[in-house]
Order: structure tokens, then sequence, then C-alpha cells
């Protein structure tokens, strides 16, 4: 038997993710590390001056940015959830609820289709159909649901909302449809052999077990959506402002002290979302999964 | 898509109406809300005064207007060249991070490795653009190019693709690897027939999600393309000027839109239309 | 995009439809071949804001004997600061087209030749008041600009609903209790600010200069206009063509400060559109040609012959035909259209607008200044404002 002098398998190689982890230490954290010395430097020409100082922080507060980081906050979250009570129901359906292959792989295609486009394209269209004198009010009208159009279907917190809906929907239903989809089929049908109800299932099989997809979903949905200038830019008309906006009108006029010492708070704000995130849905993942039993082919 | 067996078997748990009907219906609403912008936008590439947000005077005019004018063409190879080379780079990586993130015994370790992976981004795009530029040129004293482009687009791709490959990789069980070796397969033949065809999907999804999103990248684009023009950025750099664009905004993308639909349909037949049977 | 009557004639819908089809088999082949295996003629190579382009440079390429390959760049200074300063452009290109005002700072930081006036055939015909504008001079009255294009902006109305007489006043925009929600701005402290200025140096404020204004100036007029704001006189704020174009066009406002060619395209699409006369005065803006201190020689020689053809008549025609631009020679341009039979309304367009660009010159104004000196209290003061 030459088993033995085979290396176990379950010890993990672990050579490629240390020269990964290098690498992106020199390309990304080392740079993103920088942010943090550029907030308290200034710059003239690109050339740093070494005279460390705190007023960017203090520009941060005085100039109502902070409210901005905190509107932005706000609305991401708001949208997230929203996509949380559209894509969970859809994707248990989408991978559970139909047997069709066909149809699978065509609302898969449609959620896919999208993102080869341009956002700015998809955005601006709805200007015209939420305007004072686009079809949404004019049907509103005709059907004599109101009586003058309504001045905030475009260009509010509303608007932005339903824009930022469209777009951020397929990335909740990719991750939170792959992890349901390994479920087994046989543990659910064991699970109602039991005697336990849908709802039973749902809470205690199907959460969490598409736990690591809800993660992702969320990780996915929430953090490109604070960076978005897209949408809040086209549809909030100069009336809600979120941080992207804000940061690019800095970098407009190289302020690059006040936009880093932005980012740095930003930063701190979602290191803390995205730790608290990975490790409640580690600790869920490791307490409820081992609970089951182990699925094999 | 899963490759496991499925059984028939009575009293589905899924068949419960509730979750079909409720479902069904909420994904139809935000498949609306994609798709009405996208129904309005093939319409508007056919009215002859697209910017008057109502549909009519119809016409193919901007059509030919972009086969005439044909400066969108060289950024458009540039950004699928990108993307492809970033979604290969992508995948790769993230198989080999993502199987032994997975694995490690110490999750405070998985953790921090997952933690540092995800950090840029929580930072916006344009802050990411100008601390790299800041570090490669100021710094280093390094010119930007394409390869900085890639860069940057990497670092905003991977860990969507990363977090893909997670997604199937923690529900992968490492005693099947046990099993195989216990069979005398070696350490490839090991991943290439029992790993990697059970993290395929993942690896799949998140080579596509990096595809998607290094192709339409444009705020770390900005700061580090040097000469290389993009796609997006060359719309972007139009949409500067006191005239319209219409063409780039309607027409191409509605180009775009049955590029992608036929080179989407074919991708996805390919890849699971062998388990419809 | 632009679809003048210069150019339906020029195309019947057959060639166009041949030129589409051998464009898109070009297109199959065309990543095989470098782009530089087509380059036999010398090539000028521009980094310029897309405002200044035209769509087919076949006429410059015929009258100068020079291949164009022009690389736009967006209207935002930082970003350009950043292209010449730290990227180091001037290595890449011959010539530099931007708007006016950054020569201030790139021209005493050495990153910007003064041009040799001499060089140019075209530079004496220009008139001594475009050549000595602030925005093409260093604060110490070196020459490191060529104008290319200019324009004095006020701003846009529908004449079915604002029946006022011109000259019209910037409050109209900015303080119209008849049009509360009906107003669109545009998105940047840049032009807004400087305006609201204007219309408060009206009403008797003391401002000195709108475009360099102090922190205390910028202060007042913030408020000011948080407090329109409040009032709920701005329906939205634009940042591109198409917006404002769509905004004022579909009667989301009745009126919007905005770019005069967005008026000639909407009264092109049949609409009541007009650009008022302001009677405080103008955002006058010029964009300007720069010559980097890296090109030398052969060079140099290419970047002087592409200015005197924007210098020229036909590129001035093009412009004050297309977008009403002004242009550094409109006399030349007149010329050029005459001697080259453009139709009778072109020509017609092109002598209104000489006669416009004159009465609105003669009005108060101030340039654009994309770099004034409290350009953080400025820009943080904006935010404030837009934040409101």
């Amino acid at each position: 038997m030459g088993l033995s002098t085979l290396q176990p398998p379950t010890k993990i190689n672990l050579k490629g993710i240390v020269i990964f982890l290098l690498s992106w230490s020199f390309f990304v954290l080392i740079p993103i590390a920088g942010l943090l010395l550029w907030s308290f430097l200034t710059m003239e020409n690109f050339r740093p001056v070494w005279d460390l100082s705190l007023q960017a922080y203090r520009e941060v507060f005085a100039s109502g940015r902070w409210e901005v980081t905190a509107r932005t906050l706000g609305i991401a979250s708001l949208v997230t959830l929203l996509e949380i009570v559209l894509a969970l129901p859809f994707a248990l359906w989408l991978s559970k609820g139909t047997k069709n292959m066909g149809l699978k792989i065509t609302v898969l295609a449609a959620l896919t289709i999208p993102f080869f486009l341009s956002l700015s394209a998809r955005t601006i269209v709805w200007r015209a159909l939420l305007g004072l004198h686009g079809p949404v009010n004019y049907a509103l009208m005709a059907t004599g649901v109101i009586d003058g159009p309504l001045d905030w279907l475009l260009f509010s917190q509303f608007s932005v909302i339903l824009g930022l809906i469209g777009p951020y929907f397929p990335t909740m239903v990719f991750p939170l449809y792959l992890s349901i989809n390994l479920i087994d089929d046989e543990m659910l049908a064991a699970s109602t052999d039991l005697g336990a109800t849908p709802g039973f299932t749902f809470w205690h099989v199907i959460l969490p077990l598409a736990f690591p997809g809800l993660g992702a979903g969320i990780i996915f949905t929430f953090v490109p959506m604070i960076g978005d200038s897209v949408v809040p830019t086209l549809l909030g008309g100069g009336h809600v402002i979120l941080l992207s906006a804000s940061v690019e009108s800095l970098l407009r006029i190289l302020n690059y002290s006040v936009a880093a010492a932005l980012s740095v708070v930003m930063l701190s704000i979602m290191v803390g979302v995205i730790l608290v995130v990975s490790l409640v849905s580690t600790k869920i993942i490791t307490s409820k999964s081992s609970a089951l039993p182990e699925v094999t082919p | 898509m899963s490759n496991l067996p499925t059984k028939v078997y009575t009293a589905t748990w899924s068949e419960h109406p509730v979750w079909k009907n409720l479902g069904l219906s909420l994904g139809i609403v935000a498949l609306l809300l994609i798709y009405i912008p996208i129904f309005w936008l093939v319409l508007m590439s056919f009215t002859g005064d697209p910017l008057s947000g109502f549909p009519g005077n119809f016409t193919t005019k901007w059509y030919f207007s972009l086969g005439e004018h044909r400066n969108w063409l060289q950024p458009l190879f540039v950004s699928l060249a990108i993307a492809s080379g970033v979604s290969l780079v992508s995948m790769v990586c993230a198989t080999i991070v993502g199987r032994t993130v997975s694995r490690l015994r110490r999750k405070a370790m998985a953790v921090t490795v997952l933690a540092v992976t995800l950090l840029p981004l929580a930072i916006p795009g344009v802050i990411i653009g100008t601390a790299l530029f800041l570090y490669f040129r100021v710094l280093l004293g390094f010119k930007m190019g394409v390869w900085s482009l890639c860069i940057g687009h990497f670092v905003w791709a991977f860990p969507f693709a990363l977090l893909a490959v997670l997604v199937v990789a923690l529900r992968f069980d490492p005693r099947l690897l046990d099993s195989a070796a216990d069979l005398g397969a070696g350490p490839f033949e090991r991943f290439w027939t029992i790993e990697f065809p059970l993290l395929k999907d993942g690896v799949i999804a998140g080579g596509l999600f990096a595809f998607l999103l290094s192709f339409n990248e444009i705020a770390r684009s900005i700061y580090l393309k040097g000469r290389t023009e993009t796609l997006p950025v060359y719309i972007w750099q139009q949409a500067a000027s006191h005239s319209s664009h219409v063409v780039l905004i309607y027409s191409l993308n509605v180009l775009i839109l049955i590029a992608s639909t036929l080179l989407v349909g074919f991708a996805f037949r390919l890849l699971f239309g062998k388990n419809t049977q | 995009m632009k679809t003048n009557e210069t150019c339906k004639k020029l195309y019947s819908r057959r060639t166009v439809l041949k030129t589409g089809v051998a464009a898109l088999a070009a297109t199959a082949i065309a990543p095989c071949f470098p782009a530089k295996a087509f380059a036999s003629k010398e090539t000028v190579r521009i980094m310029g804001v897309s405002t200044c382009a035209i769509q087919d440079w076949s006429s410059f390429e015929k009258d100068t004997g020079l291949k164009m390959e022009f690389k736009g760049i967006n209207s935002d200074p930082g970003l350009y600061v950043q292209e010449v300063v730290a990227n180091e452009a001037g290595e890449d290109y011959d010539l530099f087209i931007f708007d006016g005002g950054i020569e201030d700072r790139l021209g005493a930081s050495g990153h910007f030749s003064k041009i040799d006036t001499s060089a140019l055939k075209m530079w004496n015909e220009v008139s001594d008041d475009v050549k000595s504008s602030p925005l093409l001079q260093g604060a110490d009255g070196t020459q490191y600009g060529a104008p290319i294009v200019f324009n004095a902006d006020s701003f846009g109305y529908n004449t079915d609903l604002v029946k006022d007489a011109e000259p019209l006043s910037w409050g109209t925009v900015f303080e119209n209790e008849a049009f509360l929600g009906k107003v669109a701005i545009e998105d940047t402290w840049l032009t807004t600010l400087p305006n609201a200025a204007l219309y408060l140096i009206g009403k008797g404020k003391k401002i000195t200069d709108p475009a360099n204004m102090t922190p205390e100036e910028v202060k007042m007029v913030v408020d000011f206009l948080i407090e329109r704001k409040k009032a709920g006189q701005f329906r939205a704020f634009w940042h591109s063509y198409e917006e404002s174009v769509d905004l004022l066009g579909n009667g989301e406002v009745a009126i919007e400060q905005c770019w005069e060619p967005v008026t000639k395209q909407l009264q092109r699409e049949g609409k009541n559109i007009r650009y008022a006369s302001a009677r405080e005065g103008y955002s006058k803006w010029m964009i300007g040609a720069y010559v980097p201190s890296q090109a030398k020689g052969e060079r140099l020689a290419r970047a002087y012959k592409t200015i005197d053809w924007f210098l020229g008549g036909r590129y001035g025609a093009l412009m004050a035909v297309q977008q009403g631009y002004a242009t550094a020679n409109p006399l030349a341009s007149l010329k050029f259209a005459s001697e080259n039979g453009m139709s009778k309304e072109e020509i017609k367009a092109i002598e209104f607008n000489i006669q416009k660009v004159k009465e609105k010159m003669a009005l108060p104004m101030y340039w654009q200044n994309s770099s004034p000196k409290h350009i953080k209290v400025i820009e943080s003061e904006w935010q404030r404002f837009k934040q409101a």
C-alpha cells in the first residue's frame, strides 16, 4: 500500500494563498493604507506636503459630508432590505419551485443580460417615464387616480430607490440561488416527512443553509450601491446627494486629503459591517450545518 | 444546476403553492423594474427625437450613424479584452483562495483572509482608483497603462468571484477527497475529477461576474487608464461634449443588448443545457 | 448624432447603408491590425475636451495632410491637471485643447510652452480682444493659448410660458416665484455660483469678481441659493447635455441655465425655446489650444499647423452652424462658407452668430475660472448648498 506516502488530502497546501495574499497586500492593501496617510497630508502638484493635520477630518464634519455618508448608508440599507424581500422567495422558487430547466436558464439569462448594458443608459430612461409629462403620470391622471401630475415621482428619494431596485436585484438573486440550489431535495423531503411545516423547514433548514448565499448577496448588493453615482445623479436631480457624488466633487478640485478622510470614515463603518456579517454567517454555518447530516452524493 | 442526482419524491415541500406564487410574483415585479427601462431604451433607439422622452417619428438613422462613426469600436474591443483577462485571472485566483479558505481549520484565519479581500469593496470606486493612482504613480513612479487598468478591475472583480466560489466551496465536504485518495487518486486528479466539478457552478458564476464588472467599470478606470480607452470611459468622455451622443446611449446599448442576449443564451445552454435531460 | 442639412445631402440612404455594412465588416478584421499599420501619414495627437471635437476629421486631414488622432477628455480640470502633471501627457500628445483658465497654473509650472505667434499664419487675423483673453494668458500676461471656441452662456426658456421682455434678469432663474419648481440649473459651482453672484450684484450686493469670490462672498451667495432651494425653486440639477435637453424639451422645467446648443437642438425639433439675453451679464468661457512643453521639433511644427487649421474658416463655419459657438476668426468662417457653397441658411446662421457674439461681448461678464483662489472653500460651500 503506497497510501501512507501520499500527503493526506485534507491537509491544505498553503502556497497558493500565501503568494496571493502577498501580492494582494502589495497591490491593494498598501495603497489603501496609504489613504490613511493622505488624509493627514495635503498635496501640492502631486507632491505630498509633510505637514500632518486633522484639518481634513474637520472638513468632513463641517461641510455636511458626514450627513451624506449617513444618508448613503441609510438608502443602501433600505434598498438591500427590499432586495432581500424580493429575492429570497424568488430564489427559492427558481431553485426549488420549478423543475423546468429551460425556464430556469431563461430567467438566469434575463438576470445576467442587463449587466452588459451601461447603467446610465438604463437609468436615464426612467426620467422620461416618471417625469411630470411622462406615461406614468399620464396613466394615473387618465384613470382619475390623481388630478395633477405627481412631482415626487422623479427627482426624489422615491425615484432613487426605485431606480436602484432593478440594477441591484440580480446581485442578490445569484448568490441566494447558488446556495439554495445546493440544498439537497432529499433533505427537504425528509424534513416534510418528519412532519415539519413549510415555515419550519424554511427557518430551520433552508435559511441556515442559504446563509453563505445571503451574506454574499448582501455584500454584492449593498457595497456597490454605496459607491453608485449613476442612479442618484440621474434620478435624484441634485436633491438626493450620495457619497460618491460628494467624493467626485472633491477629486474634481484635487482635494485628495478630504476625499481620503471621508473614505477612512466610510471604511471604518463598512469594515465593522463586513466583520459582523462574516462573523455571524460563519458562526451560523458552523453551528447549523454541523447539526445536520452531511450530504454526499 | 446541481450535479446531485434528483430523486422523484412526493409531497415536496417546495411544491407548496405559497412559495410558488409569492416567489414568482415578486420575481416578476423585480424583472419588470429591470426590463421596463430596457424596453423603453429599445423603443427610443428607433425614435427620431429620443430626448423628447416620447416614442414616435420612427427611424433607423441612429443605427446608420453608429456604423458611420466607428470611434466606439476600438474602445469596445479594449473593454472586451480586459474583461476577458480579468475574468480568467479572477476565476483562477478565486478557485485557489476559495478552496483553501473554506478548509482552513482556524476560522479566525479564514475570516481575516476574507476581510482583507473584501476590504476594497468598502471604499467608493473613485477613491480606490485615486488610491492606486497615488500609490503607483506618485509614490512608485510607474506610468499608467493597460496593466494598471487590469489591476484596478481585478481589485474590483476578484472579491465577487471569490464570494461566488465560497458560496459553493463552503458546502463542499473535504472528506470526499480523502475517499478519493484512498482509492489512489493523485492530488491533481482529485481536484479535477472530484472537487472542480462541484465547484464549477461557483467558479463560472464568479468568472461571469468578474467579466461583467470589468466590462462596465468606470470609476476606477478614469484614474488608472493612462492612454488606454475602455468603452465606458469613451462614452463618459463623449458625454462631456456640448452635443448629443444619443447614438451611444440608445443604439449602441441596443446592439450590446442583442449581442449579449445571444452570447449569454449560447453560453448558458452550453454550460447548463446538458442537465436539462 | 448631428443630422444637419449638410450631412443629409452628403449621404444618400444607400451610401449610408453601404458605409454601415462596410463598417461592420471592418469591425471584424480591425483588431487584427495594429492601428499604426494604417498611419502612413504624419499623425498629430491631440488630447482635448470633446466639446471642440468634430465628428469627422477627414476635412482636417485633407486640408493639412496630417492624420488626426483625437483623444477626448472630460472637461474636468482636476482630471486634466492629473493627466498633464502626474501622467506627463505632454510626452504622448502634440497639443492640448482645454477650457481656458488652466494655463495660469500649468503655464507657470512649466507644463505649457509659450505660443510662438510668429509661427502661426492665421494669428494676425484674430482680433486682439479674443487673443488677449485672460483664459489664454498666464497671470503675467504670457501667451500660452490660442483661441479655439468660445461663448457667453446664459439660460434657455420656453417662450410659451415665459412672456417677459428681453433682456431677462438672472432672477428668472434664481428668484422666480411664478416658476417655483420649474427651473433647472447646472450641477457645478463653476457656472452656477458666479451666475447667482451676477444676479446679486444686480440687486446691489457687493461682490468684486463673481469668478474669484472671497470666502465671505461665496457664503453670501450660497446662503441665498439655499434659501431659494428651500423655497422649492429648483426642479433639478443637470450634469450632461442629454439631461439638459430632456428637462427643457419635455416640459419638466420651463427655465434652464444651460449651454446654447441645447436651445438650438430644441429649436430644430420645433420647440418654442429661446436662449436669453441676460441683463446682468454672461458667463463667458473659452477653449484654448496649449502646446505641451515636451513638444519640440517636428511635433511642434505639427502642433502649430493644427492650430492654424483651427483658426481658419472651415472649423469656424462648422462650429457656428452646428453649435452656435464663436471661433477665433468669424470673418474667415463667412468667407469659407460663401466660397465653398454652403447653403444660404447656413451663411445666415454664421452672420447671425457674428452679430450675436458682438452684442454679448459688449455686456458686462466674467470669465469662467476653473481655478479660483479659494477653490476649496467654494467647493465645500457648493456641497453645503446641495445638501441643504
